[in-house]
């Protein structure tokens, strides 16, 4: 979903001050083993289960490179428009952390695989902003501490040492949070719709750090903080309104803004001082004398490159002009590959090719969301099928049935799995278009209910679906609406002559 | 029991054992047992960190077993120490040093398992510098390996250089038949020379790297220390091969090294590097490097003067890279996963890092790492270690253009000067890394190199003859060597004459 | 990029909390010597202009100029005992060591 257009983030709007924001998203490659070694990369395991001696850095163990991982990263880096290098190598980032089992860990520092791309991020109205990417590159995972088990004792889980990640660098493009979270969500679905990286904050395989910096409109930019790992999307606006704040605060007292990692506190709101970062945070960064360059071959990058799958920008578009849907339709349907997919499906199986979709469409966005997320479902496990829904698409626009009565087939269909026109033979749904009946039962309505009437002459429009209604109900609720429609319009204005 | 004595025993070549074992006339058992006693004879030399006799007696009983279905291993039964910067499976595994002296690997190096294929039978682990990081065993925490020679006049216990220093002292004092070193910057070659011995250092890449404890990874290559060049080479072929555990280590055949030792140098060119005729070079040592020269001639080779113009620089740059790769390579000991930890009460995880680290480490281990972490550091990293890689490339290009001109070997000294006393040993560290002057460019640029004993000093002390090959030369190289073994004609220590101190 | 050929003992200092060794105090004075002289000495490195040499990486690369790639596949880990092995402290499978202060 989109969010509301900018709001105020105390200073995003005001014109004293220019909020400058980047993002470092750090994406968990979706692989079989970890960038270095053959240990698995599954998601919570029992405790260092998923270690290898390599992950664990015993004496004399190396690291080997893992080729599927190379090429998610170029996949990755071609579908963000950006230049994948022929020629990367790996650096050794230096600190002592108790997760960190090497003492340093591996990352692409001087010659990333990936310089220059962008992505485009797209407002509620239609109009986008392109967001520039500095660089996109491979390094590994640190493995996970406990801090809650012991008063004074860190317990350490090697699983996640070593699991390969992409770390995505945006320019400074981001104006405020509403922005970042835009362009969060436009990445987390462009590396879902390609396969790299499942992009669950909550299993922690997709992490942004924050870098923050106020500055006056055209000025030169201000000292930016850095605010680590915020895991959510609430979270990352809570944070960047917080740290707005207090930087503005600090500005406007004439208090330098001092250049530090901080950490986002969400039980308290704030954002605090990670000083033991600070203090050691040079990181000696050097070749990693155990690796040679990764040297790719062009040919081989425009295979890949040939081999990307539609990316969601390009599929939205389609739909727009495919199936004549307005943007916000076919945005939230190519949020997420497999509701994109869920809906070509259904496409395939629909009757009208030109009132279908939009109806398949609203479908979709309407009631068999509002039914996924009821039974917090995920678009996969949904017992309505594509074709089953769109089945009962083409019975509505085969007049079969109306709108109204598929809903609750449409019920019938998710709890039964049946075929929406047994069930509508079944429960004895078909639609009523015989005229006469219609004219009949709506005569019996108008007779039942003389004030009404009046009170209708008299310029009570509305009662007008107050006699549809009542009409429809005569009828069971099969009753053609438009049918019941224009024969009461009739009646009335016959009856008011 | 065959009918031999344990010195005849002791003093065969690891060739004529083969020939021996194979006909039956000697067992494994017995060969090793004659090597145990003498381990237990010399144990005052300090040799092994740890002994592993049992695992031995039995891995020898399993070769005569496949001596007498008549299918042994290629080096079935033959006395094998390895360094202790080799991993071995449930084996202690000490680098020489405090921190890791509780730490027994699950797993064996790459070389280790080659070699235990191949059927040798490993008697123990040896001492070393810690980390690898001397040129005396001076600085391990086991306390320092004596050189089995010793100067008859003066009887002042010499060091038997480092960093492989337990493992070349042992061959030399017949405590093993070969063992398996190092060499970061001449660590196997200037023990080899200083105990009489043949060692060789292989191309970079050529042994893999996996399981042997890392000093500077660019410039660590695993050797052998033999007593003749024929076992180098026969050891070296069991070693050497590429292993896709380790990423740096090439793929390319080995080829059986024994089959290129004739002895003959018709037709080769032998580049002598003008460089290398260093002011501090020991009379003894420009002498014997003279005869050198003499003896590859008669052996059909073409001499000529050529020149490695930044010979001089090779020194201070392996000071910066090796220090600044083995500050990060020994950052993963830190007291969590493995090593001891230092006891005590710590208020937090850096308090117990700082003295795990500061107390676990030796002077030098902890002086080098601060070199290392400096020469990185925000604002030096450019002017020293980017500075040292630059001029690494211009350091191997030297080699690479002399190669190009159709010199297939160099011949210098392999060390400036003798074994020196444990006793007075140079005390600034400067003094001490001067030992590696004409070991370190050939390891900066990779190369196979081998020190081959040849004379001996004023004071009967042994010295050694460097020869310096193109990558992947090995072959062509044991053969240069074979023929300066033939020429030089060096006695090693005789048996009898192994010092053990009281 | 500035060299300075002398340690002095705060940068001394700095540098073993940067490695995380601890030093004693007495040690400090001598070590900044010693790694100064050794400094000095490696500044003979700034004789030779290296504006157009390309930094050395590793011998291999000399010969073979690119890594080796690994198949994807699970073939390693599962092996918790031996991981924790050698551990100092363990407790609920897990590697303990002293609270880590953010
Ligand atoms: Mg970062
Ligand atoms: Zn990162």
């Amino acid at each position: 979903m989109t969010s509301p257009r900018p709001t105020g983030s105390s200073v995003g709007t005001s014109t004293s001050w220019e909020v400058v924001i980047g993002l470092e998203v750090h994406a968990q490659i979706v692989s079989n083993s970890k960038l270095f070694s053959s240990a698995s990369t599954q998601f919570a395991g029992p405790p260092n289960t998923q270690v290898s001696f390599v992950d664990g850095g015993f004496p004399g163990q190396l690291p080997t490179l893992n080729r599927f991982c190379v090429e998610q990263a170029v996949r990755t880096g071609l579908a963000l428009d950006g230049q994948v290098h022929t020629v990367s190598s790996f650096d050794r980032k230096n600190y002592f952390y108790a997760d960190l089992p090497t003492g340093y860990q591996i990352s692409q520092f001087f010659h990333p695989i990936m310089t220059g791309g962008h992505l485009d991020i797209e407002f509620d109205h239609g109009e986008s902003k392109r967001i520039r990417i500095n660089r996109l590159h491979l390094e590994q995972d640190a493995g996970k501490s406990f801090h809650d088990q012991h008063p004074h004792k860190s317990y350490i889980d090697l699983n996640r040492a070593g699991v390969g990640l992409m770390e995505i660098v945006s320019e400074p493009d981001l104006s405020n949070a509403e922005e970042a979270i835009l362009y969060l969500k436009k990445l987390r679905s462009l590396l879902r719709a390609i396969g790299s990286c499942n992009a669950n904050m909550e299993e922690g395989n997709f992490r942004a750090d924050v870098n923050i910096s106020l500055r006056r409109p055209g000025g030169a930019l201000g000292t930016r903080c850095e605010i680590k790992n915020v895991n959510s999307f609430k979270f990352i606006q809570q944070a960047i309104a917080y740290e707005i704040d207090r930087q503005k605060t600090l500005l406007e007292a004439s208090q330098p803004v001092v250049q530090e990692t901080r950490l986002y506190d969400p039980s308290l709101g704030e954002t605090r001082s990670m000083r033991s970062k600070e203090e050691a945070h040079d990181y000696r960064y050097f070749p990693d004398p155990d690796l040679l360059p990764v040297i790719l071959e062009p040919s081989w990058i425009e295979e890949v490159r040939a081999s990307l799958p539609e990316l969601p920008a390009a599929k939205q578009k389609r739909f727009m002009e495919t199936y004549g849907l307005v943007y916000y339709e076919a945005h939230l349907l190519t949020e997420d590959v497999s509701v994109a997919h869920f809906f070509e499906d259904g496409i395939k199986h629909l009757d009208d090719p030109v009132a279908g979709p939009k109806l398949l469409s609203s479908w979709i966005l309407g009631d068999f969301f509002a039914k996924l997320n009821k039974e917090n479902l995920s678009i996969d496990a949904s017992p309505v099928t594509p074709s089953m829904l769109a089945a009962l698409i083409s019975l509505i626009t085969k007049e079969v049935i109306s709108g109204r009565i598929a809903k609750e087939v449409f019920i019938h269909m998710w709890e039964t799995q049946k075929d929406p026109l047994q069930i509508v033979e079944l429960h004895n749904l078909v639609q009523i278009d015989d005229k006469s009946l219609i004219q009949e039962t709506a005569e019996k309505v108008l007779a039942d209910n003389p004030d009404m009437v009046a009170e209708y002459h008299q310029g009570r429009d509305k009662l007008f679906g107050f006699f549809v209604g009542q009409t429809i109900k005569q009828l069971g609720g099969k009753a053609n609406p438009s049918l019941v429609n224009s024969i009461l319009k009739t009646l009335l204005s016959a009856d008011r002559n | 029991m065959s009918n031999f004595s344990s010195s005849e025993l002791l003093t065969l070549t690891g060739v004529e054992a083969l020939g021996l074992l194979k006909k039956r006339e000697i067992s494994s058992s017995e060969l090793l047992h004659a090597y145990l006693s003498q381990i237990e004879k010399t144990k005052n030399l300090n040799l092994f960190i740890t002994q592993t006799p049992e695992e031995a007696r039995r891995n020898a009983q399993e070769s005569d077993q496949r001596y007498a279905q008549g299918n042994p291993l290629p080096l079935d039964g033959l006395p094998f120490a390895h360094k202790d910067l080799f991993c071995t499976k449930d084996i202690l595994t000490t680098a020489a040093s405090e921190i890791l002296s509780n730490f027994t690997p699950c797993y064996d190096a790459t070389v280790v398992a080659k070699l235990k294929e191949a059927g040798v039978t490993m008697v123990g682990k040896t001492n070393a510098d810690e980390f690898a990081m001397g040129s005396s065993t001076l600085t391990s925490h086991y306390g320092p390996s004596i050189n089995p020679w010793i100067c008859a006049q003066d009887q002042d216990p010499l060091v038997p250089g480092g960093s492989s220093g337990g493992s070349t002292a042992a061959v030399a004092a017949y405590a093993a038949l070969a063992s398996s070193g190092t060499d970061t910057g001449g660590s196997i070659r200037q023990p080899a020379s200083y105990c009489g011995l043949v060692g060789i250092k292989p191309t970079y890449g050529r042994c893999s790297r996996y399981g042997i404890i890392a000093f500077a990874s660019s410039l660590d290559q695993a050797g052998v220390h033999t007593r003749t060049v024929d076992d180098a080479a026969l050891f070296l072929t069991h070693m050497a091969g590429h292993d896709p555990k380790d990423a740096t280590s090439v793929k390319c055949d080995v080829p059986h090294y024994p089959d290129f030792l004739t002895g003959c140098l018709k037709g080769i060119r032998i580049g002598i590097p003008k460089e290398y005729h260093h002011a501090q070079l020991d009379t003894d040592i420009s002498h014997l490097w003279e005869k050198g020269i003499e003896w590859v001639k008669s052996r059909g080779a073409q001499v000529e003067e050529v020149s490695l113009p930044h010979t001089a620089l090779a020194l201070p740059t392996y000071y910066i890279i090796a220090p600044a790769e083995a500050s990060s390579n020994l950052a993963r000991y830190d007291g969590v996963r493995f090593g001891v930890r230092h006891k005590g009460e710590h208020e937090d995880l850096n308090e117990m890092y700082e003295q795990t680290r500061g107390k676990g480490f030796g002077a030098e281990v902890r002086r080098r790492v601060l070199l290392g972490t400096y020469v990185l550091s925000s604002g030096f990293y450019d002017a020293y270690f980017k500075k040292a890689q630059r001029v690494r490339s211009l350091i191997a290009q030297d080699f690479t253009q002399v190669f190009s001109k159709g010199i297939d070997f160099l011949l210098t000294p392999t060390t400036p000067t003798p074994a020196f006393s444990i006793k007075t040993p140079p005390t600034d560290p400067l003094a001490m890394y001067f030992n590696d002057v004409f070991s370190t460019p050939s390891s900066l640029a990779g190369l196979p190199a081998i020190s081959v004993p040849a004379g001996l000093s004023h004071k009967n002390l042994p010295l050694g003859l460097q020869l310096i090959g193109s990558p992947f030369s090995e072959g062509p190289l044991l053969n240069a060597a074979k023929a300066l073994e033939l020429e030089a004609n060096f006695t090693p220590l005789p048996l009898q004459n192994v010092y053990i101190p009281a | 990029m500035t060299k300075q050929n002398t340690i002095s003992p705060e940068t001394v200092l700095k540098i073993s909390k940067l490695a995380c060794i601890s030093i004693q105090k007495e040690e400090i004075t001598h070590l900044s010597k010693e790694l100064s002289s050794i400094l000095s000495w490696i500044e003979q490195l700034d004789l030779v202009p290296t504006d157009h040499v390309d930094p050395f990486l590793n011998p291999t690369a000399q010969n073979f100029p690119t890594i080796e790639l690994r198949p994807d596949i699970i073939a390693d880990g599962n092996i918790r005992p031996e991981i924790l092995k050698n551990a100092p402290e363990v407790a609920l499978d897990m590697f303990v060591v002293p609270r880590v202060i953010d």
